[in-house]
């Protein structure tokens, strides 16, 4: 069997794989972004300390690889606190969440401050309150920064996702190693889940290149 | 803890040390062959921009995982014998130059468009134009993007343990395995990554900012004169 | 810091599940959780996505004995018996050889298997007829796994008879890595169980052979954590249920393709936790 066939032989066979990392990165996404609003919340607090705690938290998360914070949060931190068991699967989650939170915060923070200073007063001086402040003047401005940079974080969540292979998720990287072992050919197997990790990685990549092309001359005008 | 650095200390050391030579003659290397591929994605030959372009989307949309497994495969099937340690460098090498030519392709797409004609205008040569005018302007632009890579490429190079390459991350399994001490090894091992990868980052930062300081200061100058 | 971790940890914990205590516990919850490794045929691997083999054939006797539902989590091998002890689950269901360090810190159950150190080379190397022959090779073997040992003990009697020994030891994730490994000419020889070994040399006809052996036979068994005693004892029930009727010598035979003698007692090292 030439390569080609035995690439799209094992295809099918990676499928559930493919779901199971679609599942958990966007599951990890969505936590991401809820992490990501009290950080910059916190970094933007009047309040010295729990600003430098949040700079300090995505410090750590910035300085730590995914595959030791995800050891530690399978392997190691239940034996610790003596937790009992926790799901592999949840593990990656909070993980995947945790790390793209960190980087997401970065994301709204650099949109919020393009925002001009003098529209926050404008707006103040308009007798706007807070919420509408943000509803009807900031959002509608960082929306077009953000957004582009969200979907380009969801690749780099996508691109982490194969630590999960590590703690127990059949993921579509623990799939193709399955197969392989099962069929002792590793190169198809491979072959295949690079394919269909690029296929989710540049319609995603161009996801983002779009967005930017669409919305950047909104952004620049404000 | 103090019985584990006594009796695994030098195990986890050796991995820290293997973890800097990956990284670093891996960068290197690649960064080099970035800057390269990044020049010819800038360049006038239509069909090497497209290679290149092809290149740097297959690796900037694929995780390094499975491009280390891929080439640990091929060297494989090759038949050809290589060191996990040679292995794993490569690996770092051909991710680094992706992203490399990403960024000096940026830069150079950040110059203002008339520059290159005016400096022919004045009469300067090619050779002139790269070393005088371009590079001066490309290197302040390539060089903080570069730290930041070093940083993600240490953080990813944590992978190559699922290949069994003898960096820290391996060290650390192995010394897990021969004490199943599993939260205060990954708690140093973390330590040490996090030390190196936050002291590159520190650098990235300050480079970026004295950049922008000195280019401000040229500009300065240069109005003054 | 500490507490926020111990928080989201715990509502996970919370989401998923306590860790059973002992049997009555996992008889309340009406389901045990264990781990595999499943990259180890003939005794546990994947086949078309499911685990199968002696071990699975094995877990479905225990499970049934007790009457509970099962959840299988499939784990690489160097971290099974750390996630054991941190209560990922109760049962670490994957072969595990019986070694003193190990039965040390794990309470093992009764020997289910019995397998020979191999050590395995191309089947056209000629150099390799006796544990000598693999003075100055590149040598391979399972990280953690009671092989890594092995080859451990071979490459020090061989330096100690005045002998190079191995040019180099890896170790690789899988014991099906080195069988990639070896065919691809990455190291010259492995050393594994003569079970993985046959598993090898049916998966690629023509391509391996066993060039020696090694040592005494080594005893394979289940993990628990220590003071499990009515887990402990429900396993050793189950398996001494299929010694004395001789279905596990039939399981043996369907799997493995030859019988192998299990003790029912003296199988434990001195120290050991039970």
């Amino acid at each position: 069997m030439d390569l080609a066939t035995r690439v799209a032989a094992t295809l099918p066979l990676l499928l559930d794989g493919l779901w199971t990392t679609l599942v958990i990165c966007a599951a990890g996404m969505v936590l991401a972004v809820a992490m990501a609003v009290p950080l910059v919340a916190a970094r933007r607090s009047r309040h010295r300390w729990i600003a430098v705690l949040a700079i300090g938290w995505v410090g750590l998360i910035r300085g730590l690889p995914i595959v030791i914070l995800v050891f530690l949060m399978y392997f190691g931190l239940p034996a610790v606190f003596d937790l009992g068991r926790v799901s592999a699967f949840w593990v990656g989650v909070v993980a995947l969440g945790l790390n793209g939170g960190a980087f997401v915060s970065e994301i709204l923070r650099a949109a919020i401050a393009r925002v001009p200073p003098g529209q926050w007063e404008a707006a103040a001086a308009l007798g706007l309150s807070r919420g509408a402040v943000w509803r009807l003047v900031v959002i509608p401005q960082m929306l077009p920064v953000a957004l582009p940079a969200l979907v380009g974080e969801a690749t780099f969540i996508v691109k982490a996702s194969p630590v999960l292979s590590l703690i127990t998720v059949v993921d579509l990287t623990r799939r193709f190693q399955q197969v392989a072992m099962q069929t002792f050919d590793p190169l198809a197997p491979m072959l295949a889940a690079a394919l269909l990790y690029f296929i989710v990685l540049f319609a995603l990549s161009r996801l983002a290149a779009m967005l930017e092309a669409r919305l950047a001359p909104q952004g620049l005008a404000a | 803890m103090n019985d584990l650095i006594a009796s695994h200390g030098t195990l986890i050391a050796e991995g820290f040390l293997g973890t800097l030579r990956v990284v670093a003659i891996g960068f290197v290397a690649g960064a080099m062959a970035g800057a390269a591929l990044g020049a010819i994605a800038c360049g006038p030959a239509g069909w090497a921009r497209m290679l290149v372009r092809c290149y740097v989307e297959l690796i900037r949309n694929t995780p390094f995982l499975v491009q280390a497994s891929l080439l640990f495969a091929l060297f494989g099937v090759a038949g050809v014998r290589v060191s996990t340690m040679a292995l794993g460098i490569a690996a770092v090498a051909l991710y680094t130059a992706a992203y490399m030519a990403e960024i000096v392709r940026g830069a150079f797409r950040a110059l203002p468009a008339g520059q290159s004609d005016a400096a022919r205008a004045l009469g300067l040569g090619r050779m002139a134009r790269l070393s005088k005018v371009i590079l001066p302007q490309l290197l302040p632009a390539v060089i903080p993007g570069a730290a930041n890579l070093v940083a993600t490429v240490t953080k990813e190079s944590a992978f190559l343990a699922a290949l069994s390459v003898a960096e820290l991350t391996f060290a650390g399994q192995v010394a897990i395995s021969q004490t199943f001490r599993v939260f205060e090894i990954w708690a140093i091992v973390g330590a040490l990554y996090l030390v190196l990868i936050l002291a590159l980052l520190g650098t990235a930062a300050r480079l970026e900012r004295g950049l922008v300081w000195a280019q401000a200061q040229q500009q300065r100058q240069q109005q003054r004169k | 810091m500490r507490t926020l971790i111990a928080t989201v940890i715990a509502g996970l914990v919370a989401a998923t599940g306590a860790v059973a205590e002992d049997l009555d516990g996992i008889k309340a919850a009406g389901k045990i959780v264990v781990a595999t490794e499943a990259a180890f045929p003939p005794f546990e691997f994947v086949q078309d996505g499911v685990i199968v083999g002696f071990g699975a054939d094995l877990l479905k006797e225990v499970v049934a004995d007790m009457g509970v539902a099962v959840e299988q989590l499939d784990l690489p091998f160097q971290g099974i018996l750390a996630g054991l002890e941190a209560g990922q689950y109760d049962l670490v269901a994957t072969s595990v050889a019986i070694t003193p360090e190990r039965a040390a810190t794990y309470a093992f159950t009764r020997p289910i298997a019995s397998i020979e150190n191999a050590i395995v080379t191309k089947a056209d190397n000629a150099t390799v007829t006796s544990p000598e022959g693999l003075n100055g090779l590149i040598v391979a073997t399972q990280l953690g796994s009671s092989t890594e040992a092995v080859a451990r003990e071979i490459d020090t009697a061989l330096k100690a008879a005045g002998g190079a020994g191995f040019a180099d030891l890896r170790l690789l994730q899988t014991f099906a890595d080195t069988a990639f490994a070896l065919r691809s000419g990455q190291v010259d020889a492995i050393v594994v169980g003569n079970t993985t070994a046959g598993e090898a040399m049916a998966a690629a006809p023509g391509e391996f052979k066993i060039a020696a052996t090694w040592g005494d036979p080594v005893y394979i068994a289940w993990v628990v954590r220590p003071g499990n005693p009515g887990l402990l004892g429900a396993i050793n029930a189950t398996i001494g249920r299929l010694a004395d009727s001789g279905a596990l010598a039939a399981l043996q035979e369907k799997w493995v393709g030859t019988a192998m003698s299990v003790p029912a007692e003296g199988y434990l090292p001195p120290g050991a936790v039970q």
